[in-house]
């Protein structure tokens, strides 16, 4: 019989590097997980990515065990990675932090197929496109 | 316990599309990370009895300590905010609620021949007084019910910790080194580099009354000063820490060892490990939950 579930969580925290504190401690600690165990876990399970955020989402079951699981680093992430950016855009309309080339854009979009809600390479595309402009970050005409 | 810091949750509405260029815009701001609902189905729904809610309003949510920068940055996460047509919230959230909620849900945990392991902050033990551990693990690693904890101690009481030296690297709440004294061990050198966990450990220490037994170094192992081989040395760590420290730990140990916080897929490369050194074996493997403790010995 599957164990009854508790709550869900979603969080985009440092591969290998969480600790106890924000936006971790408080997320899981309001659902009874114990906070130690689960950076333990996360971190040795993310340790191979070390200088990425990722996103993850915890299931908590009625008798406070968990298990997470891991998606691919967010568009965003892979964005100012690509492009070099410390930060993105605070005011995306006006002020414009870089461009990304097409090939660029089409690399993320096939590293992040998998998680997106996206039938086609295309779909994905685009999304990444979206993400992109709302970060202040053009793409190029081609 | 308090951590004296408390914080301000910022709450952001958005769309499900902006999700991620929300979270990296908040991030920006210093933050380690965030807390996010996308809408999406969980993963693990069609694998359990979750009801998938239908009407998730997506956010992404950030922890802003509530210092003399937070004025300051309330004023521009707003304005920013306000500028991507985002709508914010902002709560204040009191820093011992996290810390010490899952408490609630901490009993005590039943070992095998007849050991147990029991909040302090319980009144009376329901194991002999002789097999009871007193814990609060505060802040720090070892409750006793997570697998790598289980095995070892499991280990432990199966082969019993009557000896005269041991060595706990990485000790966390204290947890294997109060077992290794209550089961006979004359003196323990448990060794933690965290401050918390150190605070931790030596609260842990007075509850069982094992001040005598147990010495606390805070730092590696190579702030423990040198002495006779260990009859047991104990670490449950990661693979890369078990690794960097496996060369000094091998010149300090003259008994037998157990390895855990290991991951399954990495029990290879330990038996490799042990291999090139020669001189000791694997003699028992515990696997769970996907975690693996090593019991090796000459």
């Amino acid at each position: 019989m599957p164990k009854k579930v508790a709550g869900v969580i979603k969080l985009q925290i440092p591969a290998g590097k969480a600790t106890p504190a924000p936006p971790v401690g408080p997320a899981l600690g309001q659902h009874g997980v114990n906070i130690m165990a689960f950076v333990k876990e996360y971190n040795e399970r993310t340790a191979d990515q070390v200088g990425l955020i990722i996103p993850v989402e915890i299931t908590v079951f009625e008798d406070r065990s968990f298990t997470f699981v891991t998606k691919t680093p967010p568009a965003a992430v892979l964005i100012k990675k690509a492009l070099g950016l410390e930060t993105a855009s605070g005011n995306p309309n006006v002020k414009k932090v870089g461009t990304l080339t097409r090939d660029q854009v089409r690399e993320i979009a096939e590293l992040k197929m998998a998680d997106l809600n996206a039938n086609t390479i295309d779909g994905a595309v685009r999304m990444i496109e979206g993400t992109a402009r709302s970060m202040g970050v053009e793409i190029a005409a081609d | 316990m308090r951590s004296g810091v408390d914080y301000w949750r910022v709450q952001v509405t958005v769309k499900a599309s902006e999700i991620e260029a929300a979270a990296a815009w908040l991030i920006d701001f210093g933050l380690s990370g965030v807390e996010f609902e996308d809408g999406e189905p969980s993963v693990l729904a069609p694998f359990t009895d979750m009801v998938q809610p239908t009407d998730l309003t997506p956010f992404v949510a950030g922890y802003f300590a509530d210092d003399e920068r937070w004025p300051a940055v309330a004023v521009r996460v707003r304005q920013q905010a306000s500028a991507h047509g985002w709508q914010v919230a902002v709560e204040r959230v009191a820093g011992q609620t996290w810390e010490t909620a899952w408490k609630q849900y901490y009993e005590p945990v039943t070992l095998p021949a007849g050991y147990g392991i029991v909040p302090t902050w319980y009144e009376s033990s329901p194991f002999s007084a002789q097999k009871t551990i007193w814990l609060d693990p505060g802040m720090a690693f070892g409750t006793g019910t997570h697998a790598t904890t289980r095995c070892c101690l499991e280990i432990l009481i199966a082969q019993g910790a009557a000896v005269h030296r041991v060595l706990d690297l990485g000790a966390g709440s204290g947890i294997l080194s109060l077992a290794a004294a209550q089961l006979g061990a004359v003196t323990v050198d448990a060794v933690e580099p965290d401050p918390t966990a150190v605070r931790a450990l030596l609260s842990n220490i007075r509850s069982n009354g094992l001040e005598r037994r147990i010495q606390v170094t805070r730092g590696t192992l190579a702030d423990l000063t040198a002495g006779p081989p260990y009859d047991l040395i104990m670490m449950n760590l990661t693979r890369e820490l078990i690794i960097q420290w496996w060369p000094s730990v091998r010149k300090r140990l003259g008994g037998w060892a157990i390895l855990s916080g290991l991951l399954e897929a990495a029990v290879p490369e330990m038996e490799t490990m042990l291999r090139r050194e020669g001189g000791l074996r694997i003699f028992e493997y515990r696997i769970r939950q996907g975690w693996a403790t090593l019991r090796i010995a000459q």
